[in-house]
């Protein structure tokens, strides 16, 4: 047979999981932080049909992880995506892609972010 | 064997119009179950209010800690030193004990988040943090002779207290004792819980639980076990499960009302409890995980 059946495939189509698009959003951090806090996937789990993810802040010379973030998501479809962040009062829900990376850099941005990073910065330090 | 007893008071709002003789009581309790660490949670009452119930007793000094916290102890202060936490927090604290000729050990005191104002996942988090705060102290001190109590605000068989993904305490002896849980290539140490113990009706002499809240929801526990003792199995052998007790009558005083439940009007809304750890037991699991 010498015809493909199959049709062209562009990867970049295909809509992006919530995990990744968190994942992508917080590497930024060991940039910031040249190279001291990283942006971490803690655990992964699927329970009940959904999915549960922990994010945390993670110091290697500590050898600390602070779990910073819980995430959870149906398997399909992915959004709403309800995330509860640390010292934030309220769970936050995003209901697509863009309200997702709003969340995030609302969360990233919030004093209280800030103020964790800096301090496993200055521990580093001591 | 050193004693150890905590208690939410309920006392961190309204303290001027507070009119519980709650200082008394502490002394009281403290003195009658010979009380070596005394830990009071929402505890708002100042230092010196706690200090001067005990004049005439025996010398009790105030232990640093956090503000929600006042920490009182028979001993001198120095053999108990407060750990700086990697990320502060005024939910919780720990400490390192080392008492002469025994084992030193790690001790933390947590109020969890609330469940009216926090939704589970929220809670998880918390005690995550916990759990990781505690982990890191383990690794530097080199063992985990740990024990976390006070109130989780969360039930035993809640995933903030039972999960994995929370505090990993578990109700048997023998999984705790076991090899750490792995999931996804991640260890995660247990916690023994040994309030599934107490929690019912028997012994008659004590409550059900710690916590009474009659709610509308149609399944009702009424009886809750909030507060709450979690031991890392190296300390298994050394725990003294006749001495755990939910607290109940101090120098023959009900801190029940007539229908049993807390007293929260004289009391608070929350029952003592008090354990005992035997700290110059050599345990043959200690340091397994670390």
């Amino acid at each position: 047979m010498s015809k493909n059946l199959w049709p062209d495939f562009d990867i970049e189509q295909a809509p992006r999981s919530p995990k990744a698009v968190i994942e992508e959003a917080g590497s930024g951090l060991e940039k910031k932080t040249n190279g001291v806090v990283r942006f971490f996937t803690m655990s992964t789990s699927i329970k009940d049909n959904e999915v549960h993810l922990v994010f945390s802040l993670y110091t290697q010379s500590l050898g600390y992880h602070f779990p910073f973030l819980r995430v959870k998501f149906a398997v399909e479809p992915v959004y709403p995506v309800t995330i509860a962040a640390d010292k934030m009062t309220d769970v936050i829900v995003a209901n697509d892609e863009n309200e997702l990376t709003a969340s995030l850099a609302k969360i990233f941005n919030a004093p209280s972010t800030v103020e964790t990073i800096q301090r496993l910065m200055s521990l580093v330090q001591q | 064997m050193p004693t150890f007893g905590f208690w939410n008071v309920d006392s961190l709002r309204n303290l001027h119009t507070d009119e519980r003789e709650l200082p008394r009581f502490v002394a009281d309790l403290a003195l009658e179950r010979s009380i070596d660490v005394f830990f009071l949670i929402e505890c708002g009452i100042p230092c010196e209010s706690l200090m001067a119930a005990f004049k005439g007793g025996p010398e009790y000094y105030p232990i640093s800690c956090g503000e929600r916290f006042k920490v009182l102890a028979r001993f001198d202060p120095k053999l108990m030193q407060r750990l700086p936490l990697p990320v502060p927090s005024d939910r919780f604290d720990i400490w390192q004990l080392a008492l002469p000729l025994q084992e030193d050990m790690l001790l933390s005191v947590v109020h969890g988040l609330d469940k009216r104002n926090n939704s589970p996942a929220k809670q998880e988090l918390f005690l995550q943090q916990v759990v990781a705060a505690l982990s890191y102290f383990e690794n530097k001190v080199g063992h985990d002779r740990s024990i976390v109590f006070g109130d989780f605000n969360a039930n035993p068989f809640e995933s903030p207290v039972a999960s994995a993904l929370g505090m990993n305490a578990v109700i048997s002896r023998a999984i705790a004792q076991s090899d750490p849980r792995r999931m996804l290539n991640q260890s995660y140490p247990y916690f023994y819980n040994p309030m599934w113990n107490l929690y019912g009706d028997e012994p008659r002499s004590s409550a059900p639980a710690t916590y009474y809240y009659r709610g509308s929801d149609p399944h009702e526990l009424y009886w809750h076990m909030l507060d709450q003792v979690l031991i890392r199995p190296s300390l298994l052998n050394g725990f003294d499960f006749s001495a755990l007790d939910i607290v109940t009558t101090v120098r023959s005083t009900e801190l029940t009302g007539a229908s049993g439940t807390p007293d929260r009007t004289r009391f608070s809304d929350h029952l003592p409890v008090v354990f005992g750890v035997d700290l110059s037991v050599k345990n043959d699991k200690g340091g397994k995980h670390v």
